[in-house]
């Protein structure tokens, strides 16, 4: 771990911030009145009577009325997901891009040729590609979508829309016809219609390149626009330590210089960068990475994070390629996709937990699990280790006999709560049935056995948003109105929790970073209304209004609800 | 008509890298361009290499080795706008389902060309069965146009004829090879006309190779018991007869320990044995495996295995002399 900066200098400025409500995720003082921040420390928590006693240069009243927190810590989330605002959103449900602007979801296939209308409307250039992305088709089941949908926005100009799995896209017939694909492309793939034509769909990237070159390449390239536009959505949800789980560059010479170069000085938002570590095509061997990545973690500042390793054992469950324990996929859909084989797996867990790394490993499925708790047992035993605090993230079948395990093993949990609403009907109706569905993402049974616990979000996969994190692991709703197994629900405070300290914890930033004490930094979530005074229903809702990161205030540009809500650019008349 | 495209699949080990070196090493004339996940396990540094850079190494004999660490569609691409390649072979990674590779057979500029499978004997039907990843091994298997049964010189014949019948149950279709330290030959495995005439080889008969056929391999085993010495082990396998083309075994060194060697083309490798729960010992009991071929094969191998033989014998005589 790098060396903590020590505390801002004793000539900086000591400023006490009374609030509405201070929750500190602190047990020896759970709430409070004010906080007094010297430097990018806070310095005390108390009375205002209290933190007179130390002297504040000027009590500053921005925060009189709302309530502070902890800023939130997403412990698994994608810095590319900055960059996907450039093109048009057209998932199910509303996303709120980093510039504040509400993208409501798309709950029709009409739906979505209205929104892809109105932003070629703006299109100036007639030859520039219109781009979209966010579909999920599992929503519209029965209803084709393919050229003729988007041949109702242009026939003129390319129009191109990625799928939410990323591996299918839809062509319209002017990007078919400047990419060459006709009748006699005889590329796996490229879906052919009853009457010999291509349908618009590519299925995978033999097909899906073809159209590369026509709508500008690879699109997921981390560049400093991407970290911005990142780091202010964390601002816009109240989060101030974010993570970019899995860079395959980090292991490469230069490959931190995006990170360093970009999260300086008022930059909004810590961010602890992971090494994606599987053995596979764009990676580097482990090996080869451990020495580097070890070394790295010198360079870390107090905005960047590095040191950690993210493994990747399987796919994912509304995919049908995460690894599953018997029974499996309902209807006896055959199992998933290994992400790595399970030798490479223990050789490379081996290679970085005996170099002192932290690593979290993408689990979907319960087999996934297992294989990692297995793992880990053969890998502790061998190379015991003291607070290793490797995780499994995403974790969203873990058993209860597996989070006992887990426990005994030392692992933590990072869970992918926010699930539970994006899928949790179709895992109960199509992917894995009700039963299972029940205790997926089992918060209560992680807790219940010990094992430490976060919530996440996966950004671009859902939305960033702790707070609306913390409502569906507390009520376990699903947009039909269903709660998707009520026992593992967990209480607001415990939700709560898990998006700050344990989060932190998680990161082994605990002792920086998760909650309001004295001389950890001052990173601090501005909030409307407190978490635990509204309704379970209404913390999702909550408005943040911003956050304050190592001393620094930063504004949500999210406005407020009402004006949000309206989407730019106004519809064109149709 | 495009470049036709082979698929390499295979479980983690199952011996493709062997294979494709192998591949390379009788191109006969084709110009043969390999995709590989890792340049590292290809054996560049005994080729002849005309240009080379972070992800492409041209060779002399116009073959060409590109690695897959960047985007697999740009390899792909590049490779499909190539018109001076024979065939093109692309290695999938050890977890994956071949068939997703094999979806570039179609690409303009490409052409299918099967998917050639690799099962190592002395494993496939452990692997098969695994809790883990048996349902990976045996939809590998069933991609198969071509299983090729790796490691036969390293297992017992009884080894070798139940891995043939977990190949027959689960790719009852495809055509099988034995592979002896990966010596099958690119004509046999990429089909159509070399540019340079070579002796005509079919399919590895199965059953024992009858020794001295005029153009086939004859391999023998010579069991080591008893420990040997390293150096004077390296020299002997330097100075086999030329027509040993392979030698490889697991041997108890007088320094305590154990070690994999392997001899090819006059090189030695000697490394002392990575990690092993030792599981494989019925099947890898201690001694070296010789496979010769041509003119004088069986000569040159029982010349060798007298030889290697006497390597006991020395280090006897040395305990002798030192008391």
């Amino acid at each position: 771990m790098p060396e903590i900066p020590a505390a801002g200098p004793i000539t900086a400025e000591t400023v006490v911030y009374p609030a509405r409500l201070v929750r500190t995720m602190d047990p020896a003082r759970p709430t409070a009145d004010a906080v007094a921040v010297r430097g990018d420390r806070i310095l005390a928590v108390g009375t205002l009577e209290e933190l007179a006693a130390y002297r504040p240069d000027r009590v500053d009243d921005r925060y009189a009325d709302a309530v502070l927190l902890p800023g939130f810590v997403e412990a698994h989330s994608h810095a590319s997901s900055g960059g996907s605002w450039r093109d048009v959103y057209v998932g199910r449900f509303e996303r709120t891009a980093p510039d504040g602007r509400v993208w409501p979801g798309c709950d029709s296939v009409d739906a979505v040729i209205e929104r892809l209308r109105e932003a070629e409307a703006l299109l100036e250039d007639p030859d520039q590609p219109l781009r979209a992305w966010g579909f999920d088709p599992l929503f519209f089941p029965g209803e084709p979508f393919g050229a003729a949908e988007l041949d109702r926005v242009s026939t003129t100009r390319p129009v191109h829309l990625q799928h939410a799995s990323g591996h299918i896209c839809v062509a319209g017939s002017r990007l078919l016809q400047l990419a060459g694909i006709t009748r006699d492309t005889h590329v796996e793939g490229v879906v052919m219609g009853p009457d010999g034509e291509p349908t618009g769909e590519l299925q995978e990237f033999a097909a899906m390149g073809l159209v590369w070159a026509v709508i500008g390449g690879n699109l997921m390239e981390l560049s400093a626009d991407s970290l911005r536009a990142f780091a202010q959505d964390a601002v816009n949800q109240g989060a101030t330590t974010l993570t970019d789980l899995g860079s395959v560059s980090l292991a490469r010479p230069g490959g931190e210089r995006v990170y360093l170069d970009t999260a300086t000085g008022d930059f909004p938002a810590r961010i602890s960068a992971f090494h994606f570590g599987s053995a596979g095509a764009s990676s580097v061997r482990a090996e080869e990475a451990v020495a580097r990545i070890v070394a790295l973690a010198e360079e870390s500042t107090d905005l960047v994070r590095f040191g950690h390793v993210k493994l990747m054992l399987d796919g994912s469950i509304q995919g049908f390629t995460a690894r599953l324990l018997e029974p499996g996929y309902l209807g006896g859909r055959p199992n998933g996709i290994w992400g790595m084989t399970p030798e490479e797996f223990e050789e490379s867990l081996t290679i970085f937990h005996r170099a002192g790394l932290l690593v979290h490993v993408h689990c979907n499925g319960d087999q996934a699990t297992q294989l990692f708790i297995e793992v880990m047992e053969r890998v502790l035993t061998a190379f015991p280790r003291p607070d290793h605090r490797h995780t499994v993230t995403h974790s969203q079948m873990t058993t209860p006999a597996q989070y006992r395990r887990m426990a005994a093993l030392g692992m933590g949990a990072n869970l992918f709560a926010n699930h539970i609403w994006a899928w949790g009907d179709q895992h109960m109706d199509v992917t894995v049935g009700p039963d299972r569905a029940a205790r997926m993402n089992a918060a209560r049974s992680a807790l219940d056995a010990g094992v430490p616990i976060s919530l996440h979000c996966d950004t671009p996969v859902t939305p960033l948003g702790p707070l609306r994190t913390v409502q569906h692991a507390v009520t376990r709703r699903t947009p039909s109105g269903r709660v998707m197994g009520a026992g593992e629900r967990i209480t607001v405070e415990e939700a709560l929790k898990a998006v700050t300290l344990g989060g932190a914890y998680l990161l082994k930033m605990d002792h920086e970073v998760g909650s309001i004490e004295p001389g950890k930094l001052a990173d601090l979530a501005v909030l409307a209304d407190d978490p635990c005074a509204v309704a379970e229903d209404e913390i999702g809702a909550i408005r943040v209004l911003g956050t304050v990161v190592g001393g620094r205030h930063h504004a949500s540009r999210v406005g407020t609800p009402a004006a949000a809500v309206a989407p730019e650019p106004v519809s064109v008349g149709a | 008509m495009g470049t036709p495209v082979t698929v390499l699949g295979g479980y983690l080990g199952a011996g493709k890298t062997t294979l494709l070196n192998g591949l390379l090493d009788t191109a006969d004339g084709r110009r043969i361009g390999v995709v590989v996940n890792d340049f590292g396990t290809v054996n560049v540094d005994r080729r002849l290499v005309r240009s080379a850079t972070a992800d492409t190494i041209e060779l002399a004999d116009g073959c060409v080795c590109c690695s897959l660490r960047g985007e697999v569609g740009e390899v792909m691409r590049r490779l499909a706008a190539r018109d001076d390649l024979d065939h093109v072979v692309v290695e999938a990674s050890g977890i994956a389902d071949p068939t997703g590779l094999s979806t570039w057979g179609a690409f303009p500029g490409l052409a299918p060309g099967g998917t050639v499978v690799c099962a190592d004997v002395t494993t496939v039907g452990r692997k098969a069965r695994d809790r883990y990843v048996g349902d990976v091994v045996r939809t590998q298997l069933s991609r198969a146009d071509v299983l090729v049964l790796t490691r036969c010189d390293l297992a017992t014949p009884e080894a070798v004829a139940a891995a043939e019948s977990v190949a027959h149950r689960h790719a009852p279709g495809a055509r099988l090879l034995r592979s002896r330290g990966g010596d099958v030959r690119a004509a046999d495995l990429l089909g159509g006309a070399p540019t340079v005439e070579t002796p005509a080889t079919g399919p590895v008969p199965t059953g024992p190779t009858p020794p001295g056929d005029g153009h086939g391999h004859v391999t023998r085993f010579v069991p080591l018991a008893g420990p040997v010495d390293t150096t004077a082990l390296a020299g002997t396998l330097r100075s086999l007869p030329s027509a040993v083309v392979r030698a490889k075994g697991v041997v108890r060194t007088t320094a305590g320990g154990s070690v994999v060697v392997q001899a090819a083309a006059g090189q030695v490798e000697i490394a002392s044995r990575g990690p092993d729960d030792g599981a494989d010992d019925a099947h890898d009991p201690p001694g070296v495996v010789l496979v010769a071929a041509g003119r004088g094969a069986a000569e040159a191998l029982a010349a060798a295995a007298c030889r290697l033989t006497g390597l006991l014998g020395a280090r006897g005589r040395d305990d002798v002399s030192a008391a």
